[in-house]
């Protein structure tokens, strides 16, 4: 299978990146790891395909960074996976991050994925991703089905649709950062990590995140955790070498705070928020991270074929509170 | 009772021998191996076939008009073609009777190459013509699953001649071993119970592909393919009746000859074929498409599938309603099954490897609108219907699965007792091998230590911990239906000395050419590195297809004659008398005071009297025949008993919060009888285990019932393992009791590996939970299921 042809551009700077976004129209997107994108062009899944494709890579040095700044840890834009997952300063202070880049992908992957492609990756329905765009669904077409609904949704969302899709958001980072409170820097604006994450209708693809089209992620920012607070990140996933997760979850928990971040459960990265005030200024054990974990799944609703994820994803919760203990 | 093992030998130089250069090794390594995918031709186009928007459809009419007229468009084939004008309904095995016309005017399933192709000057041009053709459907209604279509009232039009889905060449199967109703009368206990094993995939990483380009009358054409003959022979018009092996003219021949002598057919390295879909009427067709497109063409074709991957489904894909009746002391009486969806090999394959004396076994073998189904990467059904009854029994009467084993082993319901007394009788000796299989894995995984009652052990991490068994019989290819007709030559080089054997073989990955190469070089006294094959190309000499079922130990036997016979003739050279004054290379000599090793001949007596190949070849060569042996499959009608066992102890801890099964230890042990290439052997017991363990903890195709389409046809959505998704530890024992029934007595034992992976893993989620799981693969939620959490 061949690419669908497109204009390649190399940047040398994010203002001339968005200048060429704006120019386009909707009709160009940026391409950091490469790792999601050129399966999408390769298998042609979407109705409407881009004429310009904006390498961000020639442009990466200036984005590609872990440092701390204050209490502030920031991480540039197209900073590489295995980096943040072996960075010293992340293992020790913001752990589920450095364990939530470890688990993502391959060793191949996160050596060529970035942590601003992990946020902005395509959902992962093996409908959207058909081949050819058998089924033009939901997310592409304000007049399409989600096929899932009725058909085979083993993987797909145990609390509800969004926009009437069922797909599940497929970030391992994402938990990770929202248990962490981050901030994501855009080329126009600071978006907190809680409100960057959406469902839109887009036959381009651009259906994930509140970004608008000639704008690029640039940094993320995470406040270094209060004294006390531990973060922790768990993944269950059926292969173990490389795998979407089934269900993961994060948290960072210490003192009178707490943050917990379910993945793959819902279309966007979901935050348990009952379970946060269950186990909020408690003494963490078994018994009450069990019990918050089942809060965090009380209003999980199992399809046809995907009740099993409700327990996986409360299994994750229970173990990503206990790894902050 | 089993002829004795063919042809004995006491010495080996080569045979068994580890650490031996590969024959195919520094290519592989290197990544400079040549696979047909990788094959490119001055002026080459590209085609494709079009595929099914529908999983059952049938075209009305169809416009082609716009497409022919695209720019780089050189060719359009339709269903509807001249080439094409004659009856594709060739007897098969069965799993393709819907499939086999190359562009089929109906679509049985969802992305089903049929109708039209069209070769252009690149992959885009050929997709963009491709919008352009205009098709009526007729569409049809369509149906995926096995009970329901052996019920269905809607008949598909695939069987449209008569009133029922049910398949006609397997249809309803019966077979049939004493007497199940007095076996079941005679238990003390009944269980049923119902072994589910969910679709799998081929998964070939080497896409499908042949490039066919025609010099004046001759067609040269690369296939990826492990049984290049069949092909070869399709292009020619005929078709091979599997599995008694021979070819019927069925349609014209690709050229205007009636032979297949101008057809070239050149088998390349394989890039995991695994077997099955090789046997698939329509993957024997489906190089017609690139002939006649490149005759139309007149310009190299090179027709390339991207779908191959994964239409192709396993035939272990059925359920079965089984019964079994057995004894207080773990003596199985009788075993019964009802089953959809399975095919030939179920009821065969069982019967060869128990001493169960009564079993009945309905198969009924419906269709469905899904992609053909093949043999590859199989046999866990197999070992499901052996395995689970015994684990069953085992579990029911507190005994641990290796005591119910040895309890119960035999061959078509007869005992290891009675077995072992016909088989001294005729061998002279005899070892029993499930004994020996069963106490060196014991030792080795330490079963005795660690085996308990189901679910009393819980580990400090929550887990709980268990161990299982599974065992089976030797794999075979039955010599009286599947042996085809193979032969192979041996020559000496007369220029150099050099031993060429000679022989078209398909990769099948296992290293083959090694193997072979250790066998002549044994058998003719020639050093291993003098010993070469390069099997790729059409040399009409054709071994035991590489397909992995079996193909060393099938051709062992006629190579290990070819190379005697050219032994035979190279010490007939050296001592006739020839050439002027009836001269001798070794005068006064006759074969029998001759030697031949390293390369060397000799004189028994006289060591120091000798003559290089290279020099018996210079000498009055111009007066001398070469030393060319020969030798074909002669085996027709051979009795096979299945005397050689294989088993996988599996140690696995359970988490029962998220149904995860990790494999702690797995150790396999196979008698194979006689070892040809220890690493070939060792590498099947690893790749079978990592292969076998994802194939049953994760591997199933999964269909949207909405529109027939698989929607997990690819490899992130298609859970195929990796090594590294393997926690524990592996260990692999080779046994070699010489009872086979290859040259030496070798047997096969590498798909057996993959395929006992799954119900070692069953037993040992027993043993770890106390819960049964016998719906394959075992996901996580289907253990969670099966211990009440959802």
């Amino acid at each position: 299978m061949k690419l669908h042809k497109f204009n390649h551009v190399n940047p040398k700077s994010v203002d001339e990146a968005v200048s060429i976004l704006g120019r386009n129209g909707g009709k160009a997107c940026v391409n950091a790891g490469g790792t999601d994108m050129v399966g999408v062009l390769r298998l042609k899944i979407l109705p409407e395909y881009p004429d310009v494709v904006v390498n961000l890579k020639s442009i990466s040095p200036s984005m590609n960074y872990i440092e701390e700044d204050g209490n502030v840890l920031k991480i540039g834009a197209l900073t590489l996976l295995d980096d943040i997952a072996n960075n010293e300063i992340v293992k020790e202070k913001y752990t589920a991050l450095a364990q939530a880049a470890h688990k993502t992908a391959s060793p191949h992957i996160r050596v060529m994925g970035t942590i601003a492609g992990n946020l902005c990756q395509h959902n992962r329905c093996w409908y959207y991703w058909k081949k050819d765009n058998i089924f033009n669904c939901a997310r592409k077409d304000t007049t399409g089905l989600c096929y899932a609904t009725a058909g085979q949704n083993k993987f797909h969302s145990v609390f509800g649709a969004a926009a009437g899709c069922l797909a599940f958001h497929p970030s391992d980072m994402a938990p990770a950062l929202v248990a962490l409170n981050a901030d994501v820097v855009t080329s126009k604006r600071t978006i907190p990590i809680d409100e960057f994450f959406t469902v839109k209708v887009s036959p381009s693809g651009a259906g994930s995140t509140v970004l608008e089209s000639d704008e690029v992620v640039t940094e993320i920012q995470v406040p270094q955790p209060a004294s006390g607070v531990k973060s922790a990140f768990v993944k269950f996933a059926l292969r173990k070498s490389i795998d979407f997760p089934v269900a993961n979850a994060a948290a960072a928990i210490g003192g009178e705070e707490a943050r917990i971040c379910m993945g793959a459960v819902a279309p966007n990265p979901r935050r348990a928020t009952g379970a946060e005030d269950s186990i909020r200024g408690q003494s963490i054990n078994e018994s009450n991270a069990d019990a918050a974990a089942a809060e965090a799944v009380r209003n999980a609703m199992g399809l046809a074929h995907n009740r099993w994820k409700i327990q996986i994803a409360r299994a994750m919760v229970k173990r990503a509170i206990l790894g902050c203990a | 009772m089993p002829e004795q093992p063919y042809h004995t030998r006491e010495e080996f130089n080569y045979v068994g021998k580890a650490g031996l250069k590969r024959k195919d090794g520094l290519e592989k390594a290197a990544g400079t191996a040549l696979f047909t995918r990788d094959v490119y031709l001055p002026g080459m186009l590209i085609a494709k076939t079009f595929e099914s928007p529908y999983a059952h459809a049938k075209i009305v009419s169809m416009d082609t008009s716009k497409a022919e007229a695209y720019p780089g468009v050189h060719a359009v084939l339709r269903y509807d073609d001249p080439e094409l004008a004659y009856e594709f309904e060739y007897p098969s095995w069965g799993w393709s009777a819907q499939y086999q016309h190359p562009l089929n005017q109906i679509a049985h399933w969802a992305g089903c190459p049929m109708g039209f192709a069209i070769a252009a000057v690149d992959e885009q041009t050929v997709d963009e013509a491709m919008k352009l053709v205009e098709i009526e459907w007729e569409i049809l209604p369509f149906e995926l699953d096995y009970e329901q279509s052996a019920k269905d009232d809607v008949i598909l039009e695939a069987h449209r001649d008569i009133d029922t889905n049910i398949r006609s060449a397997e249809g309803v199967i019966e077979h049939e071993l004493g007497d199940v109703e007095k076996g079941m009368q005679e238990a003390d206990n009944i269980v049923k119970f119902t072994y589910i094993d969910e679709e799998d995939t081929w998964g070939g990483v080497e896409a499908l592909s042949c490039i066919a380009v025609w010099r004046g009358d001759h067609l040269d054409i690369w296939v990826h393919n492990q049984t290049p003959n069949p092909a070869q022979m399709r292009l020619a018009g005929y078709h091979q009746w599997v599995p008694v092996g021979y070819f019927v003219r069925v349609a014209p021949p690709v050229n205007q000859y009636t032979l297949a002598n101008k057809i070239h057919v050149h088998s390349l390295y394989q890039g995991a074929q695994f077997g099955g879909p090789n046997w698939n009427t329509w993957y024997c067709n489906y190089p017609l498409t690139a002939a006649w497109l490149a005759k139309r063409a007149q310009k190299p074709v090179k027709h390339i599938l991207d779908r191959s991957h994964f239409e192709n489904r396993g035939y272990d894909e059925a359920v079965h309603y089984m019964e079994v009746g057995f004894k207080n002391d773990g003596t199985i009486t009788a075993l019964k099954s009802l089953d959809y969806g399975s095919t030939i090999d179920f009821p065969f394959k069982v019967g060869k490897g128990t001493g169960v004396p009564n079993y009945y076994d309905t198969v009924i073998v419906p269709y469905v609108n899904k992609g053909p189904k093949s043999c590859y990467r199989h046999g866990m059904k197999e070992c499901g219907g052996l395995n689970l009854p015994y684990s069953i029994v085992a579990g029911e009467l507190g005994m641990p699965m290796t005591e119910v084993a040895l309890k119960n082993d035999g061959c078509y319901g007869n005992s290891m007792e009675w077995i072992n007394e016909n088989v001294k009788a005729q061998y002279g000796w005899t070892r029993d091998s499930l004994k020996e299989v069963i106490e060196a894995g014991k030792e080795a995984i330490g079963w005795d230590e660690k085996w308990h009652l189901p679910g009393e052990k819980k580990l400090d991490n929550g887990r709980y911990h268990g161990i299982g068994l599974a065992f089976s019989h030797n794999w075979e290819v039955d010599p009286n239906t599947y042996f085809q007709p193979n032969q192979a030559c041996v020559a000496i080089q007369r220029t150099e000395g050099s031993v060429k054997l000679i022989a078209r073989h398909s990769d099948g990955g296992w290293t083959g050419e090694t193997s072979y190469c250790q066998i002549v070089a044994d058998e003719l006294g020639a050093k291993y590195d003098d010993v070469e094959i390069r099997p790729f190309d059409d040399v009409k000499f054709e071994l035991k297809q590489g397909m992995g079922s079996c193909g060393l130990i099938c051709s062992s036997v006629f190579l290990v004659e070819a190379a005697r016979n050219c032994k035979k003739k190279l010490l007939e050279i050296c001592t006739e008398p020839t050439g002027p004054g009836g001269r001798q290379i070794f005068p006064g000599l006759t074969p029998d005071d001759l030697e031949v090793k390293d390369s060397v001949v000799f004189e028994k007596a006289n060591p120091d009297n000798k003559k290089t190949f290279y020099e018996v070849c210079q000498a009055d060569w111009q007066f001398h025949d070469p030393a060319i042996g020969w030798a074909a499959n002669r085996r027709h009608g051979m009795e096979i008993w299945n005397l050689l066992r294989q088993a996988t102890f599996m140690e696995v801890e359970v988490d029962t919060e998220t149904g995860e099964v990790i494999i702690k230890k797995v150790v396999n042990v196979n008698d194979v009888g006689k070892c040809v290439t220890p690493e070939s052997v060792k590498g099947q017991q690893y790749g079978g285990s990592y292969m076998g363990i994802g194939n049953s903890r994760n591997e199933e195709v999964l269909y949207d019932t909405q529109t027939g389409f698989q929607i997990n046809d690819n490899l992130i959505d298609y859970k195929w393992f990796s090594f590294n998704d393997i926690e524990g530890p592996m260990e692999q024992i080779i046994i070699e009791t010489g009872m086979g029934y290859g040259a030496y007595g070798m047997s096969g034992c590498s798909e057996v590996v993959g395929a006992l992976m799954a119900t070692s893993t069953s037993d040992a989620i027993f043993n770890a939970t106390g819960k049964r799981v016998t719906h394959f693969p075992t996901t996580p939620d289907r253990v969670l299921k099966a211990l009440g959490k959802i």
